[in-house]
């Protein structure tokens, strides 16, 4: 500890919002296929009470997002992927790395690393639902192997959130 | 022979820029210029819009203080209504500025620049991001996560959303206050100014640590320039504007902000997109002045929050004079912050901020509107002109970066001619090229808006760099 800070710190953030699960969504709705993890968050708003799953989507998975991630147990991560099909999706486990020297955004391993050091605490089951995205021009409409990909996503989401929510 | 050493990109920024040095055959830095190479064009695009249109396209500048643009559009498009906006809205407003100043200053001091303050200068590169201060310093890196949440929070439940919220509208806001949200809001308070006192007291232990950068850090005079209440006190949202020179005179006071364009000139260079603003009356480059929370904290009297003054009599001790050095422009945000915080508490305990008129209607009025409001890195200018359906016919957007452009320049040579000499570079010494803008806290992705009055120049060099024809445009 620095010279000079005072005890009083705890050297934790608290957890705000404590659910049994969360999807964090990002992407930019202005450029097209970038924007289906709105979509899906959105989508995923009419399914699940908030008392269920708790849904955050912005442009980016930031730093302070480490809270959100300290009050649940399930956390989903839904981003297009543009290393994929357009379409493709894919469910990937996540687990906590350390590696993402960037300072405005963070990828979910991450933020999960981040959640641990700061909170004490990581959500025990994490996944990266990713849907592949081909197009990134200006736009607020998403690509057709995407609109017909939103709800197989959905169904996944469903499957995870009732598979695993109930087992935190 | 000469040697040019480019930076690109600087990192730990808001946008993208790129740092060129000029040295000379034996190694020593001649000149150093800072080019913002993206180009947003807001200012062009914005014609024919119509102008209730204008706070939310204009907020789509930036991701990172986009409420900043709201507030100064909103303010211009109510000078368009000719409305006085309600009371109630001109204080739910001042709010969600502070909040946004509260997040944006943790941002650029734990983000950015706490891996430099923390870790040193010369700590590997991979090594100077959060996440590794959340390992090596985790309650600092607590406090940093907690108190842009903390800024972000009140703007998501004053505004709906954190991040390009539209409650901020042309005549005031378009929802009032719950009780049930201010009780919230009043409820982070106290873990939040603690947080601020808890790395005020750190940094303030530091500082001796920095006397190096601190004396290269664009440590020259300059004006500074900022508002002030009719007090002569901090103010963000309203007032007048008051400019003081390097000893502290005050060369200019009481100045209508909507008359901007009688005392302040926008200069252009070949190298960048961003614009280099100065002081009319001592012409470009004599006329540079800086903005932001050290020139706000050198030209006020005081805080007017019983804290924030605390601290900010400490400060203004370190020097009889404004103190100059931009490496205190760490300092200053802390200071703000607590500022800040203090002012929104006294904010909401005020009964009347639950009022239910919130916002004032009208037609066009006028044809040109101007808004002016302190943006974390500065102040922050809108000015628009409407033909008489309300549609815009010309913009123009004078950004807190801007102001500061050619002081962070002037900062970068000093710091380079300081650091950089010989062939051998280390990686710390181009580190503390790009911390000295950093302390500026640049944000390029709004200062780039001008679009068709950029000069542009094209260079034809030799092998050996000299200069065998340049074309310009503009």
């Amino acid at each position: 500890m620095p010279a000079g800070r005072a005890k009083a710190s705890s050297g934790r953030v608290p957890a705000v919002h404590p659910c049994p699960a969360l999807l964090l969504a990002c992407g930019n709705s202005l450029r097209q296929d970038d924007g289906v993890g709105l979509r899906i968050a959105e989508a995923a708003e009419q399914l699940f009470p908030a008392s269920r799953l708790r849904i955050v989507a912005a442009q980016q998975f930031t730093p302070e997002m480490a809270a959100e991630l300290a009050g649940t147990e399930l956390v989903i991560f839904v981003d297009a992927s543009a290393a994929d099909e357009p379409g493709a999706i894919r469910v990937i486990p996540v687990a906590a790395r350390e590696e993402s020297p960037e300072t405005h955004r963070l990828d979910p391993a991450a933020l999960m690393a981040l959640a641990q050091s700061l909170c004490g605490h990581a959500p025990a089951r994490a996944f990266a639902l990713t849907i592949g995205a081909g197009h990134f021009g200006y736009g607020e409409e998403i690509s057709g192997p995407l609109r017909q990909a939103v709800p197989r996503a959905l169904r996944l989401l469903t499957n995870l959130v009732t598979a695993y929510s109930a087992k935190a | 022979m000469p040697r040019t050493i480019v930076i690109d990109p600087v990192t730990r920024l808001e946008g993208h820029g790129k740092i060129t040095l000029q040295l000379d055959e034996a190694g020593v830095v001649q000149d150093a210029t800072f080019h913002v190479t993206q180009l947003r064009g807001f200012e062009k695009f914005c014609e024919g819009r119509p102008f209730y249109e204008m706070p939310n396209i204009t907020a789509r500048i930036c991701g990172i203080c986009p409420v900043s643009h709201l507030v100064a559009s909103s303010k211009a498009c109510d000078a368009i209504l000719a409305v006085k906006i309600p009371p109630v809205a001109a204080n739910l407003r001042r709010i969600l500025n502070l909040a946004q100043l509260i997040q944006s200053h943790a941002l650029s001091f734990f983000y950015l620049s706490s891996p430099d303050l923390l870790l040193g200068m010369d700590a590997p590169a991979e090594e100077r991001s959060i996440l590794h201060v959340a390992h090596t310093h985790p309650s600092i890196g607590a406090d940093g996560v907690a108190l842009r949440q903390f800024g972000q929070r009140i703007i998501e439940l004053l505004a709906g959303r954190r991040i390009h919220p539209g409650w901020t509208v042309p005549g005031g806001v378009n929802e009032p206050l719950s009780a049930e949200k201010r009780d919230q809001i009043l409820g982070m308070i106290p873990a939040a100014r603690a947080a601020i006192q808890r790395t005020l007291g750190w940094f303030k232990g530091a500082i001796e640590k920095f006397s190096a950068e601190i004396e290269v850090f664009a440590n020259f005079p300059t004006l500074f320039m900022g508002l002030v209440d009719e007090h002569g006190l901090a103010e963000y949202y309203d007032g007048s504007l008051r400019i003081i020179d390097s000893e502290g005179n005050v060369i200019a006071g009481e100045l209508n902000p909507a008359h901007y364009g009688e005392f302040i000139g926008e200069a252009v260079e070949p190298y960048t997109y961003m614009k280099f603003p100065y002081y009319k009356p001592l012409g470009y480059p004599g006329g540079t002045y800086r903005v932001g929370p050290l020139a706000r904290l050198n030209l006020a009297d005081r805080c007017n929050t019983p804290l924030a003054d605390v601290e900010w009599r400490e400060f203004r001790a370190m020097s009889p004079k404004p103190v100059l050095s931009s490496f205190h422009y760490h300092y200053a945000r802390l200071i703000e912050m607590l500022h800040a915080t203090e002012t929104i508490e006294l904010l909401l305990a005020d009964k009347a901020i639950l009022d239910k008129h919130v916002r004032a209607t009208a037609s066009v009025n006028n044809l040109e509107g101007v808004g002016v409001a302190e943006a974390p890195r500065g102040t922050l200018i809108h000015h628009y002109k409407v033909d008489e359906n309300g549609l815009i016919t010309w913009a123009n957007l004078v950004i807190a970066t801007g102001h500061n452009n050619a002081a962070m320049n002037r900062g970068i040579l000093q710091t380079a001619r300081h650091y950089v000499q010989g062939e051998h570079v280390a990686e710390g010494m181009l580190n503390r090229v790009e911390a000295v803008v950093r302390t500026f806290d640049p944000c390029l992705s709004c200062s780039t808006h001008a679009m068709g009055r950029m000069p542009l120049a094209v260079e034809l060099r030799a092998p050996d760099g000299s200069l065998i024809r340049e074309v310009r445009r503009g």
